[in-house]
């Protein structure tokens, strides 16, 4: 039996760790609690090197997990992003929530376990519970501001419209059940090309809808800005990367499992929804006047983008997909953390907030600059690569006006970004000095140091990528 | 030869990053200023071991892989030396060093931290420009193209407490980058088509058909950076900037690099007969309309910010006629007399501490040397002989005439505009020289006297090129390039120095006479035209009007009609949802419609497959 868990040995090591944590809380006195959060990171930190260590390769639970290239790197990308947005929480959690810091924890590790999972779901019985063991914790962990009314609004938001979309997501997988008579991928890719029916398309739309909700793409988007702006400031570092990466490999491996028959079923009404995605998601950015609003509507155009990979369906476009994510990862997680930083000094996320930051904090604001031009798209950050990878994908497999619509969207984020630096680099300053915790700023310097890597020598991370999209597709 | 080049790209990223990384380094300004200023020399050195190398010999290119995917290789890295890039690897080191030098003197009452940044970014700038220089394919040539306009962003913005330099950046950067999704696209259609993002002639072949789109793409992009109408009106705002960054960026080099990446991608632009028509009819109404509005400006750097782009008109007009080394010539002796006549007017900016040319006035002899090499340098771009404007804008005309008369008929047009534009060159360049130099003394100009050597000594050297680059030259560097080009005196060279005089009889006396020329009166209202700001209103509009109307028509798309689709939905189907909504706040309810709208999308859309 131990023989056949061997390829989730990383979750494992979250389980083991989430439970230890569990019985030290217990009896950890009051004021300490914060030894949790190091211990947390101590486990992210001992999945991340499970996956470099140990062989994470072949089938466990008879057969609905699979430890491939994809699996390895989802779990890479979200441990990291889990291991970030702890570093981000340590002090505020500290001096928000103090003694209710295990259990924030906890329901992070359980999340990051979900997403874990989901890079090498191969069943839908377990992608439909991977997916929610992803899901859950956050609409808890969205509220743990209990008293602060726009939290628990943002935190409601949250879950209403999750509800509804994991029932959409259910009753999705339920009728692609009854059309290929599995519930296993693999079979559905095939039934999907050998014995297409409505059913299964109509079930397919019914899942990509429900899935769409968790990486906030138009319609299923309207909870993202208000629940970024209501949640508190270093939650959103973790919501806001982590899911949508471990939800973009989910989709993927639904939809292109060597086969891209079930893609094509769906292709018109997915593209629609890539559109949509990338002119609401951008444009809205552009009045508004909050950081996380900002950050959110943008974080959805780009959602789009990604998804615009993923209906390329393509070897190329796939693992365009997985450099994206992985980028996304870095660099909004950081500009999330910048934001938190500053809203925690200061009370607001308001843009006006920024004024001057480049004189009372240069760190901050270079950080915030360097992640800004990321998602801008200037080169020697990974935003970079990752828009010019995705586009290349995108457009060998046909799809040029999407990416003409991309490229000129991604003009129009400039706009907005660069509204955001001038702001820190030429506004003067209203009041004095901001301080940032040690492990907020080490966070960082860590997303820092990843987003000129990926952007200076991209090359080992491509080639990671391409490995994980070698999973599903051929090249 | 490649070690040397390679020197010219980490030479200077090295002094930039230890400057970004070393704060205090950077804040003590001195330093800073030593370090960018030695890397300066250090690149005029190796670029001229690297044109001396070059010169007659064949193209070496040095490339590392960067990126590669699905097994072959995406994205190199790399230097490509011919006597072309070699050239412009001078050409971009010696402006670059007169202009550090200058901006010792010119900047010399900024606060140290002001002088180290401004030196970071010139260090910056000068391996952007470098790495776009020797660019061995367009991809790293794009990315080195984006660095030079975020350096552009950063140095028009180095006086950020200004209000109008923080918008003059932004507005520079966001009319470039408009104009980069055409190389973007361009580039995206060449890999597509041809696997690579060579500029060779074998990938120009490769294009087949798409030649002549991907050529327009790729032409979009320049007339964003090189200012061509309709795209040129950031130019005149980047004037916000100090003068010596003028000189440089918005001059000689970083406007000039949309020239160059025609001159680089020339294989492809030879095949795309279509858009090099086009091409010429642009960079000559440009080289017409930008004239026409500077002959209307009273700031002297707006003047020449016009004139740079009435000069790149003229180049890109020669390339759109087919002759490449006529238009890349040019760019060469046009770097040099108008970083020249910039660095003159930040000498009279110094002294008088005004742009308006009504503050100067009556200066030669407060300030002969700068009245000289100002001089000069008017003589060169009005095209007097035997100042080296005279012979590259010869060569233009001589190719439009040339393509005119043998393969294009249409291409008379930017002909008849490029002559006429010659006359009006001289006319706003005399005004110019006669308005500041001459007359009457303003109470500005009472006190003016000459800059010390730093301001000096780049003014002389520069005027010296600009009468090197000519004549002596001429012949063996465009025969390095490719076609060697010889000078003859034709008719129509002497067409266009007669109006050049004329332009200057003309702005004699109006400017220094003080007397009129019957019927000037009707041409008043083409005046009033070129003083209007209508393409900048027409941008501005487009910009913010319809960025802001758009984010309005999506809110307002997803407030009413959206919202009104889901309440003709919600009233039967979705009973239940409305308790939920009851039970919250009010907007959530409608995010939950929102996930159902998407969902009888997908409903709709499987039963119209069914």
């Amino acid at each position: 039996m131990w023989a056949s868990l061997s390829p989730l040995a990383a979750d494992l090591v979250l389980v083991i760790g989430a439970l230890s944590l569990l019985i030290v809380d217990l009896v950890l006195p009051h004021g300490e609690k914060k030894v949790l959060g190091y211990g947390t990171a101590g486990v992210f930190i001992a999945g991340l090197l499970a996956t470099f260590l140990l062989d994470l390769s072949g089938e466990a639970l008879g057969g609905a997990y699979v430890g491939d290239g994809m699996a390895l790197l989802v779990k890479r990308i979200v441990y990291a992003g889990g291991f970030i947005a702890v570093l981000g929480s340590l002090d505020y959690g500290e001096r928000h929530w103090p003694l209710r810091q295990g259990e924030y924890y906890q329901l992070m590790l359980y999340s990051v376990l979900g997403m874990g999972l989901l890079g090498g779901v191969e069943d839908l019985i377990l992608l439909a519970v991977a997916f929610e063991l992803m899901g859950v914790p956050l609409y808890v962990m969205a509220a743990f501001a209990r008293k602060d009314k726009l939290a628990v609004e943002g935190a409601l938001k949250l879950y209403l419209t999750g509800a509804v979309s994991s029932a959409a997501t259910l009753y999705g997988f339920s009728l692609i059940f009854g059309a290929a008579q599995s519930t296993r991928l693999q079979d559905i890719a095939v039934a999907a090309s050998s014995a297409p029916s409505p059913i299964l398309w109509l079930g397919a739309s019914a899942a990509l809808a429900g899935m769409g909700f968790k990486l906030g793409v138009v319609p299923f988007h309207m909870w993202v800005p208000d629940t970024y702006r209501g949640t508190s400031p270093p939650f959103v570092a973790f919501l806001a990367v982590g899911p949508k990466v471990a939800g973009i490999a989910a989709v993927a491996r639904l939809f292109l499992h060597g086969e891209t028959a079930l893609l094509d079923g769906v292709a018109p009404f997915a593209l629609l929804l890539v559109w949509s995605t990338i002119i609401v998601g951008n444009w809205m950015a552009v009045p508004q006047t909050s950081a996380r609003r900002l950050l959110a509507y943008s974080g959805v155009g780009h959602m789009g983008l990604v998804l615009l990979g993923v209906v390329a369906g393509t070897h190329t476009a796939l693992a365009a997909v997985m450099f994206y994510g992985a980028g996304y990862l870095v660099t909004t997680a950081g500009a999330f953390l910048v934001v938190s930083a500053l809203t925690d000094e200061q009370g607001s996320d308001e843009l006006d907030r920024f004024a001057g930051l480049a004189q009372k904090s240069p760190f901050l604001a270079f950080a915030m600059l360097v992640f800004l031009l990321s998602l801008g798209g200037i080169p020697f950050v990974v935003g970079f690569w990752a828009k010019l990878y995705l586009f290349l994908g995108a457009w060998g497999a046909g799809f040029a006006w999407s990416v003409v619509l991309g490229a000129m969207a991604s003009v129009v984020g400039l706009f907005y970004y660069l509204r955001v630096a001038r702001t820190m680099y030429m506004d003067e300053p209203d009041a004095q000095g901001i301080s940032v915790d040690m492990g907020t700023q080490f966070a960082i310097v860590l997303c820092l140091v990843f987003v000129v890597g990926m952007g200076v020598v991209p090359q080992p991370f491509v080639a990671i990528a391409e490995e994980a999209a070698s999973a599903l597709l051929r090249p | 030869m490649s070690d040397v080049a390679l020197f010219t790209l980490l030479g200077p990223l090295g002094v930039a990053l230890l400057l970004v990384v070393a704060g205090n380094l950077r804040r003590s300004g001195y330093a800073a200023l030593a370090l960018s200023l030695l890397m300066a020399q250090a690149n005029v050195i190796a670029s001229v071991i690297v044109l001396s190398k070059a010169w007659g010999a064949p193209a070496v290119t040095v490339e590392t892989p960067w990126l590669w995917a699905s097994g072959k290789t995406m994205a190199t890295v790399g230097v490509h030396i011919d006597p072309i890039s070699a050239s412009m690897l001078f050409v971009v080191a010696v402006v670059a060093m007169c202009v550090q030098f200058f901006s010792v003197s010119y900047l010399s009452d900024e606060p140290r931290e002001g002088i180290g940044r401004y030196f970071t970014w010139q260090s910056l700038f000068l391996f952007s420009m470098n790495a776009l220089v020797l660019a061995p394919n367009l991809l790293q040539l794009f990315v080195a193209w984006e660095l030079v306009g975020l350096c552009s962003y950063l140095l028009i913005g180095f006086w950020y407490t200004k209000p109008s330099a923080a918008e003059a950046a932004l507005k520079a950067f966001w009319m470039t980058k408009l104009a980069d999704l055409g190389l973007m696209i361009g580039l995206i259609l060449q890999y597509r088509w041809t696997g690579e993002f060579a500029f060779t002639h074998e990938a120009a072949v490769a294009l087949g058909p798409m030649v002549s789109t991907v050529a327009l793409f790729y032409f979009i992009a320049v007339m964003g950076k090189s200012a061509q109408f309709p795209l040129h009106i950031w130019l005149p705002d980047a004037m916000e900037g100090p003068t010596p960054v003028s000189a440089l960026l918005h001059a000689a080099t970083m406007v000039a690099a949309g020239v160059y990446l025609v001159v680089r991608g020339w294989p492809i632009f030879e095949l795309a007969e279509d858009t090099r028509l086009f091409m010429a009819m642009i960079g000559g109404f440009t080289a017409f309309f930008a004239a026409c509005v500077a002959i209307v400006q009273t700031d002297i750097k707006k003047i020449l910010a016009y004139s740079t782009c009435s000069q790149l008109g003229y180049m890109v007009a020669a390339l759109g006629a087919g002759e490449m080394t006529a238009g890349y010539y040019h760019l060469t002796t046009h770097a040099f007399f108008k970083a020249l006549l910039f660095l003159g007017a930040g000498s009279l900016i110094h002294a008088v501490h005004s742009n308006e040319l009504s503050n100067m006035g009556g200066l030669w002899r407060k300030m002969p040397v700068t009245a000289v090499t100002f001089g000069i340098g008017t003589l060169a771009l009005s095209g007097i002989p035997p100042f080296a404007g005279f012979f590259s804008k010869d060569l233009i005309l001589e190719a439009l005439l040339h393509g005119a008369e043998h393969d294009q008929p249409l291409l008379y047009i930017p002909l008849v505009l490029c002559v006429i534009a010659a006359g009006m060159t001289a006319y706003y360049m005399f005004r110019v020289v006669f308005l500041a130099f001459f007359g009457e003394p303003s109470a500005h100009a009472e006190h003016a006297h000459e800059g010390d050597l730093g301001i000096l000594g780049p003014l002389v050297l520069l005027a010296c090129l600009s009468f090197f680059a000519g004549i002596p030259v001429l012949t063996s560097l465009t025969g390095q390039w490719g076609h060697a080009a010889h000078f003859h005196v034709t008719g129509l060279g002497m067409l266009a120095l007669a109006l050049a005089l004329g332009g200057i009889g003309l702005a004699w006396q109006l400017h220094l006479r003080g007397g009129t020329v019957p019927g000037l009166g009707a041409l008043a209202p083409l005046g009033d035209i070129a003083r209007s700001h209508a393409v900048d209103r027409f941008w501005r509009n487009l910009y913010l009007g319809g960025l802001r109307g758009i984010a309005k028509s999506v809110a307002w798309f997803d407030r009413y009609v959206i919202d009104a689709l889901i309440n003709l939905v919600g009233v039967g189907a979705l009973q239940g949802a409305e308790q939920v909504r009851k039970v919250q706040s009010g907007r959530g309810g409608d995010y939950v419609y929102a996930v159902f709208l998407g969902l009888i999308v997908a409903v709709a859309w499987s039963v119209v497959l069914a």
